[in-house]
């Protein structure tokens, strides 16, 4: 067993060891991106103030666009007699609005450069080594399928570990200086991170298990990343959408359909999930679920699958 | 020791192999001998794990293919053309395949490198190795557990003189049970005691070397003379000794029954002539095919 164990450890620092390279890059890109995106915020004021909902009523409330949109009517109805007299007010914005910001900006920009590398490195791991016929050795070694499997999983996933724990203190040190510590998000942040790490790492294993080529895997992966990043900008623009059919006193009924569509994105999910804590829990378990199934799966067919060489 | 009963494998609509069945002995090398794609490869895939059989049963050691875990940790398998991670030292390898075994000692490490010839070159990276080279690392990684098995594919493909020499007389002295393959006699003959050969995914014929020499008729010396004047001389001497002799061009062939013939007839041919060459003469697979498989030649 302790053998058993020992070489377990082996196949994950090997693995570990075999990605670190791809991932230098990525860290650097991720910490220079998430920094630049976040530091942005800090060009706004932001006060302690309410916004009233009933200024704008829209069908599709759940989203934080929508609050946005209301704050930017409202301010823009407020200060209509400022700007006619030749006086333009300073523009301050609610905190509620800033942390909708820090969501919608640095939070986003996180989850999908986290995504997009993860599946990428993910779909490369059992593909990879097929391409490059080397998974033959860990293969004849006395380890599991299941256990080699898991093992790349675990040393993925510790990759990522760096990027999450750089986003976290991002967000402790945005809602320490600039937004009020009463709305800090960041064990939220932090659990979501964590779980985007696992789904995308499940499936891009998934996905590495299906393709016999690299090349493909990476691809599919890449596909599959930038379709969720479309489903949730399409989500953050429905209150827009919304609006403009509103004012051209067109249907809005279809949106409800489209808005369903983008919930299949997981972007989607964990943006909504930070947003509104009420609904975190019932997000976080799907979103468990389906790394759970997608990672139970690829195991399955990985056990089933011949190994070439 | 290894026991295969009517293994069946597909790969997609081609059959691989065909109910085979092969029985090896504990601590015999045995050999797999047959043409490009006849299922050699996949016979040692199915015995390693790394594929599945469609039916048949197989054991190693009495452990069922279905008992992967244990059959790995008694089994060490080399690949026609291994190919290793080429950004790892080859003391970073054979590390590795030590840790996937539970092995932390660094002994053992430095010993099949010695025993490899890697000693000098351990801490290079394999994209400055040559294939012979590479093949040397996955020869230790393969055994640096000390498995009971060894399942070689191939395993003098690609080598240098060298370490071929080093390779046969690491097997020669290892005490192991091996299977290994080769597309003819010749790259397994002084190393299997037994062989098994296959053609289009089936057994033709199994049995001892010796037994299939005699049987296929090439038990049998080829003797060429400094002068051939002398031949008349030799074919008086041998027939005088009641052994079988056959001439073709400048070459003799002195059939024999038994190895134990061999120290005679040398001894009553060097008394006749100078010998400038002495060889057995080789089986070739078509031998065996035009044997066994006449239709199939």
């Amino acid at each position: 067993m302790l053998s058993f164990i020992s070489g377990f450890l082996s196949i994950v620092y090997s693995e570990t060891r075999r990605l670190i390279k791809g991932f230098l890059q990525s860290y650097a890109w991720f910490g220079v991106l998430v920094f630049i995106s976040t530091y942005t915020l800090f060009a706004e004021k932001y006060a302690d103030i309410s916004i009233d909902p009933t200024i704008l009523p829209l069908k599709y409330a759940n989203n934080p666009m929508t609050d946005v949109l209301r704050y930017i009517v409202s301010f823009a109805a407020t200060s209509s007699s400022e700007v006619m007299s030749g006086n333009i007010p300073t523009m301050v914005f609610p905190i509620s609005i800033g942390v909708i910001f820090f969501i919608l900006f640095p939070f986003m920009l996180s989850l999908t450069l986290m995504g997009n590398q993860i599946i990428k490195k993910a779909s490369t791991t059992i593909a990879g080594e097929n391409e490059k016929k080397t998974l033959y050795i860990m293969a004849s070694s006395p380890q599991t399928r299941p256990s080699i499997y898991f093992g790349k999983f675990i040393g993925l996933l510790l990759l990522t570990l760096p990027m999450i724990l750089f986003f976290y203190f991002i967000t402790e040190w945005v809602f320490t200086s600039l937004f009020s510590s009463a709305y800090n998000v960041g064990i939220l942040v932090l659990q979501v991170l964590f779980i985007n790490a696992v789904l995308f790492a499940s499936a891009g294993m998934f996905i590495s298990v299906l393709f016999k080529n690299e090349k493909k895997a990476t691809w599919a992966g890449t596909k599959i990343v930038t379709v969720t990043a479309m489903l949730t900008s399409l989500w953050i623009m429905i209150p827009f959408l919304e609006f403009v059919l509103n004012l051209t006193n067109n249907s809005t009924d279809y949106l409800i359909y489209l808005e369903k569509l983008t919930w299949l994105s997981p972007f989607t999910l964990e943006l909504m999930a930070v947003y509104n804590p009420s609904v975190f829990t019932d997000y976080f378990n799907i979103l468990t679920a389906i790394s759970v199934i997608l990672l139970f799966l690829g195991m399955v067919i990985f056990m089933k699958q011949d190994i070439e060489y | 020791m290894i026991f295969a009963n009517k293994l069946n494998k597909k790969y997609g609509k081609t059959r691989a192999i065909k109910d085979f069945d092969l029985h090896v002995k504990k601590g015999v090398i045995h050999g797999l001998i047959g043409p490009e794609a006849c299922g050699k490869t996949t016979v040692l895939r199915l015995l390693s794990t790394l594929v599945r059989p469609d039916s048949g049963k197989a054991t190693i050691n009495d452990i069922p293919l279905g008992k992967g875990l244990h059959i790995r940790k008694i089994i060490g398998y080399v690949p026609k053309t291994p190919d290793l991670p080429k950004d790892h030292t080859a003391r970073e390898l054979v590390g590795f395949a030590a840790s996937l075994h539970g092995i932390h000692d660094r002994n053992i490490i430095e010993s099949i490198l010695k025993q490899m010839g890697l000693e000098s070159v351990a801490d290079q990276r394999l994209d400055r190795f040559s294939h012979a080279m590479e093949k040397n690392v996955a020869f230790a990684m393969a055994c640096i557990h000390n498995p009971l098995v060894l399942l070689l594919d191939d395993p003098m493909a690609g080598l240098d003189p060298v370490s071929q020499k080093r390779i046969r007389e690491f097997l020669l002295a290892s005490n192991k049970t091996i299977l290994l393959t080769g597309q003819d006699l010749d790259a397994v003959d002084g190393l299997c005691k037994s062989v098994t050969v296959l053609r289009s995914g089936s057994c033709i014929v199994d049995g001892d070397m010796a037994d299939l020499r005699q049987d296929i008729g090439k038990g049998a010396i080829e003797i060429k003379l400094f002068d051939v004047g002398q031949t008349q001389k030799l074919l008086f001497e041998l027939g005088k000794n009641g052994a079988k002799v056959t001439v073709s061009g400048e070459s003799i062939y002195v059939h024999y029954k038994n190895d134990s013939e061999i120290p005679g007839i040398m001894k009553i041919a060097a008394s006749a002539a100078d010998i400038i060459d002495a060889r057995p003469v080789k089986i070739s697979v078509d031998d065996i095919f035009a044997k066994y498989h006449p239709a199939e030649k």
